[in-house]
């Protein structure tokens, strides 16, 4: 019985893979009664499911032929002594030499007792064995080709499975090829991203350096920035002092000069030292701006917070503006809610804020107009607003509203201040927890509000 | 002279200043004032004299105001009383000079009546 996986094996042993193959024999021999007595004892005879089919030839040259015509052929019993007495070999010479063919099994046929070249002949080329003519024993014949036979299909599966082998073993290579490429791509690969990490690491470390430049850079710049705006500190601090003593003298010898009751001074040169009292005063107010933004500057600015009521510093405040205001022709009225307000801030920083206020007004606002100052309890705060009907100031302009110096530029030149004046009022509004507040008017003016924290009862 | 006049010394190295505080003086009918520029003299002077009152600058070269004080405060038998003029509004001097035994400090400029209105005040206490 034949398993299913050797029959597989047969159909890929031999050359002709339909399953209705024989298995050939050939039957070299000069003798045609031995052409007879073979095919009638081996044609047709099964052998692991094939049939065993028979040829003759009866020379070199035609056994030969049928050789290298039939590569499949699995077994020739071959007559030494055809020809010559050498033919047998010469055959074998020729299938193994020429053609190359081990596969094909041999069964030497002799008639002469020549065992010592068929030994010789036996051990020189594989040669499945030897039959003799002498005893004439033809189930020998039978047993030694099924032998051959055998030997024949085994040698064939072991090709076969060389072949496969083979085949394995170049898919291997093959794979072990692709796994090689694809190690030495994955490689290449790696070096690459190796590479690229350490360019990329490069330029983080530049970038590093280079930032680390600019904030060097930009800390020495800020250290300069912070140096020259100390240096600017100092010297406004320093010319405010400076001024002080010839303002100083101006001013006393004003005083001295007004005050002496012997002196036989002219009414025009009374007034002539007025004006110069006046003009120092002034010069004074100037100095002290300056000082107080110097001192806003140097974080030095101080306020005294203490309960006071607002009402009476307004009054005072719009009673020594009132000569101002008319010397322009403006009217000053302060539109009293209350007798009293009373508020936490600095009194004398007060006075500061609203006589900034009033004075703005008098100077920024229009001649033979008037300026109105209300206050009144709102909230959490009091609310002193002052109001005038001039031009109002400029949207574009409003955000230089209380920076110093800027002066909001669309005011007329001739105007004096030194532009520090709402800088200061706006930053002592905050020392004091309050705040300062603008809005122009419709159809004309201005409104400016000074809140201070309202002490709640 | 007098010789009950109240015996005043001023020192100050403006010279518009101390002419200032001698005139003020003056109208105030007080003409018994010595005045320097020099602080090393005005140190001379109070060395050598007894003043009623000593009218000072702070800042000035040589021997400071504070100098003056400190020297006047320890070494003195008959000490003065002391009225300190300065221009350095926004320092802690002035609480430095008071500490140190000033009756009066003014900020320059300061109303002449109201330095005048401090020297009466001085004297009156003195008697």
């Amino acid at each position: 019985m034949l398993s299913p996986a050797n029959s597989a094996v047969k159909d890929d042993v031999l050359p002709n893979s339909s399953s209705t193959w024989n298995w050939k024999v050939l039957l070299a021999d000069d003798d045609a009664l031995f052409h007879k007595i073979g095919h009638a004892l081996l044609d047709g005879v099964e052998f692991d499911g094939h049939a065993i089919e028979t040829f003759t030839s009866h020379d070199y040259a035609s056994t030969c032929l049928f050789i290298k015509e039939n590569p499949d052929t699995a077994l020739v019993v071959l007559d030494v002594f055809m020809d010559d007495d050498t033919t047998g070999y010469r055959v074998i010479e020729y299938v193994r030499n020429e053609l190359q063919n081990n596969e094909l099994r041999i069964l030497l046929h002799t008639g002469d007792a020549n065992i010592e070249s068929e030994e010789t002949a036996l051990e020189k080329y594989a040669i499945s064995g030897y039959l003799s003519k002498l005893n004439g024993d033809h189930q020998q014949l039978l047993i030694k080709a099924k032998l051959a036979i055998r030997s024949y299909h085994d040698i064939r599966h072991i090709q076969h499975l060389s072949h496969k082998n083979t085949e394995l073993e170049k898919e291997v290579e093959v794979r072990m090829r692709q796994l090689l490429d694809l190690s030495a791509k994955l490689q290449t690969e790696a070096i690459t991203r190796k590479q690229a990490q350490e360019s990329l690491k490069e330029m983080n470390d530049n970038l590093e350096l280079e930032i680390e430049k600019r904030t060097l850079d930009a800390e020495l710049a800020k250290e300069d920035a912070i140096k020259a705006s100390q240096a600017k500190t100092e010297f406004l601090s320093r010319m405010s002092h400076e001024l002080r003593t010839p303002l100083n003298a101006i001013l006393g010898f004003s005083q001295l000069l007004l005050a002496d009751k012997k002196t036989q001074a002219s009414e025009r040169q009374v007034e002539s030292v007025e004006q110069i009292s006046i003009a120092g005063k002034h010069l004074l107010y100037l100095v002290s701006e300056i000082l107080d933004l110097s001192r806003i500057e140097a974080g030095k600015l101080k306020v005294n917070i203490d309960g006071l009521d607002v009402v009476p510093i307004i009054n005072d405040c719009v009673t020594s503006m009132q000569q101002t205001a008319k010397d322009r022709n403006i009217s000053l009225t302060f539109s009293e809610k209350s007798d009293s307000l009373w508020v936490m801030a600095d009194g004398i920083r007060v006075k500061q804020t609203v006589l900034n206020l009033i004075s703005n007004a008098i100077k920024y606002g229009p001649s033979d107009d008037q300026v109105e100052i209300s206050a009144v309890a709102n909230g959490q705060y009091v609310n002193v607003k002052v109001k005038d009907n001039g031009k109002g100031v400029n949207p574009s302009m409003q955000e230089f509203l209380f920076k110093p110096f800027e002066r909001c530029k669309n005011t007329e030149l001739d105007v004096e201040g030194t532009g520090v004046g709402l800088t200061i009022t706006k930053e002592l509004m905050e020392l004091m927890k309050g705040k300062i507040e603008y809005k122009n008017q419709r159809p004309s003016g201005c409104e400016f509000t000074l809140s201070y924290p309202k002490i709640i009862n | 002279m007098n010789d009950m006049q109240p015996k005043i010394l001023i020192i100050d190295d403006d010279a518009a200043s101390l002419a200032l505080v001698k005139a003020a003086l003056s109208q105030g009918q007080y003409d018994n004032v010595d005045a320097f520029l020099n602080s090393t003299e005005g140190q001379k002077s109070y060395l050598e004299n007894d003043y009623d009152i000593l009218i000072t600058d702070l800042r000035m070269p040589v021997l400071s105001g504070f100098d003056i004080i400190t020297e006047v405060q320890n070494t003195l038998k008959n000490k003065p009383g002391i009225i300190v003029l300065t221009a350095q509004a926004e320092s802690d001097s002035a609480q430095r000079a008071l500490d140190m035994g000033a009756q009066k400090v003014f900020f320059k400029p300061y109303k002449v009546a109201e330095l005048l209105d401090a020297v009466d005040g001085l004297l009156a206490a003195r008697i």
